[in-house]
């Protein structure tokens, strides 16, 4: 690189000029020393102009990788919302899929517990009517029972009145008949009195009977109205644990949307979330709507049950009221024809002084009177049917006697009832109705009234060989010491 | 940068011995112009190093990061 035009005294090496002195540096080294630092300079120069252009190079990738990034970004974004909103829309679906799921078992499972409460409190009270029911049909039966052992009572009470009432006739007939207008006279205002009496004690007892009916009422109508409360109550109760159980599955079914909720969130912006929040409290609400027609539902199903019970117990109510009023209507119209019948007997043995009493009069009045029992047993003698045993009774015939034997065999506790027929004709007869098997010819020989005992057999010719469906027959006579009647 | 170090007959310039001859070149142009082309070598080498050492972070940074 010494290019050297040379002047005198004047030396140019790389391209610049130097001076010759006298005592200078050698011209050679100096050119070859300046040619290799120029060299290197040249070269570094050049490796530096490289690198320039490398570096316009990296500018200008940089500036396209910025914008391939941006795109990148942009796909990016793009992407990612549409695989949001797409996890999102199955969260949705899954999410009313539970909810549908929860909301159709907790219907199933209060629909089924409703139906067994009402079931079950339709069975409790209908069983609560039947008890009640059959414990007021006892009580009447036993009222009843009563009142007629009162009356059986008063009418031997009666028949024994009538028994020294004839007598004193019987002493009477041998006394002048002047004294008969006077002792009939007596004799009927005995008997008012004791009409009078009978039928107050009567009055009086019905009015206890009644009493006792309508405590007996009250005292079933509350336990009805206790049981309907109960049944109430329990209804009430497995619709609170029903609402408890509906709750905790829509607590359920919340926790499920937020866990879905929370999952979808990942990687995704407000916008779904907030589109989230919307599906879950629309979710909510359909559960809570469900409810409240469960509940609803279960309301109008306690009050159906409790109207019906209400009704049942009304009927009950009205059916024992009816008892009551047929009860006493019988039982005033026996105490008026025990009366009527009473005045009757004692007007015709008031104009007849005279005459012998007839035993047909006495023993109509003790059958007209034994009607006051067919009055008031009527339902005993539905369930009694046909007699077992029939006692004829041979002459003579003795009243005091006769009523002796009835007396005997209504305390038997194998005897249900008897009743006296004295035909106009015939020999008066005594038909036995039996609660269990008893051996009446036996019976009838430990009573003391009763002379002999005879069972009459039944001639199976007349029969054709049948034993028959009639009742056993039996023939008493009275012992002695009685006074003979015709 | 002129480190002279004379000696009889002997003249270093640079790093380099120049001998003095009979007409020849100024020493103080000579001296001086080797100095500016020493500046100018060294700049650019010290530029060239620099730009090494920049390579050389980014083959580390490419080894270690995945750029793009």
């Amino acid at each position: 690189m010494s290019n050297n035009p040379k002047k005198e005294d004047v030396v140019v090496l790389g391209g610049h000029e130097f001076k010759r002195v006298k005592n200078g540096l050698g011209e050679a080294q100096v050119a070859s020393f300046i040619d290799e630092l120029t060299k290197e300079r040249d070269k570094l120069a050049q490796s530096q102009d490289h690198i320039t252009s490398l570096n316009r190079l990296a500018e200008r990738t940089v500036v396209e990788a910025d914008k391939l990034a941006a795109q990148i970004k942009a796909e990016a974004e793009e992407q990612a919302k549409s695989e949001g909103a797409a996890v999102i829309d199955k969260a949705k679906e899954q999410a009313r899929q539970m909810a549908e799921q929860k909301i159709a078992e907790a219907v199933e499972v209060a629909n089924e517990k409703s139906n067994a409460i009402k079931a079950k409190a339709e069975e409790e009270a209908a069983l609560l009517l039947e008890n009640q029911r059959n414990k007021i049909r006892s009580e009447l039966h036993n009222l009843v029972n009563q009142q007629f052992g009162y009356m059986l009572e008063e009418l031997e009470g009666l028949k024994r009145q009538a028994a020294a009432v004839q007598a004193d006739f019987d002493n009477k007939l041998s006394k002048p008949s002047e004294q008969d207008s006077a002792a009939a006279t007596k004799i009927v205002e005995e008997s008012d009195t004791i009409a009078a009496k009978i039928a107050e004690e009567r009055d009086t007892a019905a009015a206890e009977i009644v009493e006792q009916i309508d405590a007996a009422a009250t005292e079933a109508a509350e336990e009805i109205d206790t049981a309907a409360a109960e049944a109430t109550e329990r209804k009430d109760s497995g619709a609170a644990e029903d609402a408890e159980e509906i709750g905790a599955a829509a607590a359920g079914i919340a926790e499920a949307i937020d866990k879905a909720a929370a999952e979808a969130a990942e990687g995704k912006d407000n916008g779904a979330a907030d589109e989230r929040e919307a599906a879950a409290a629309e979710i909510a609400e359909a559960i809570d709507k469900a409810a409240t027609e469960i509940a609803e539902e279960k309301d109008m199903t306690a009050e159906e049950a409790a109207e019906e019970i209400d009704t049942a117990a009304a009927e009950f109510t009205e059916e024992k009221d009816t008892g009551v009023v047929e009860a006493m209507e019988a039982r005033d119209t026996a105490a008026a024809e025990i009366a009527e019948e009473r005045d009757t007997t004692v007007a015709e043995q008031s104009k007849a002084p005279v005459e012998h009493p007839e035993l047909s009069q006495t023993a109509a009045y003790i059958e007209k009177n034994l009607d006051l029992s067919k009055l008031l047993e009527i339902e005993d003698q539905a369930e009694l049917g046909k007699p077992q045993w029939e006692v004829e009774i041979l002459p003579p015939f003795n009243i005091a006697k006769i009523m002796e034997v009835v007396s005997f065999l209504d305390q038997l506790p194998e005897v249900a009832n008897t009743e006296m027929i004295v035909p106009q004709i015939d020999m008066p007869s005594i038909l036995v109705f039996l609660r269990g098997p008893m051996n009446l010819v036996d019976v009838l020989q430990t009573i003391p009234a009763v002379a002999h005992v005879e069972e009459v057999t039944i001639d199976k010719a007349a029969t054709n060989g049948e034993p028959g469906n009639g009742p056993r027959k039996v023939r008493i006579s009275l012992s002695e010491n009685t006074t003979v009647q015709e | 940068m002129s480190n002279n170090s004379k000696k009889d007959g002997v003249i270093v310039l640079g790093g380099r011995e120049f001998k003095r001859v009979k007409n020849g070149l100024d020493e103080a142009q000579v001296a001086s112009f080797i100095d500016e082309l020493t500046k100018e070598r060294n700049k650019l080498a010290q530029s060239q190093d620099h730009i090494a050492s920049l390579n050389r972070i980014a083959d580390w940074h490419s080894r270690h990061y995945c750029v793009l």
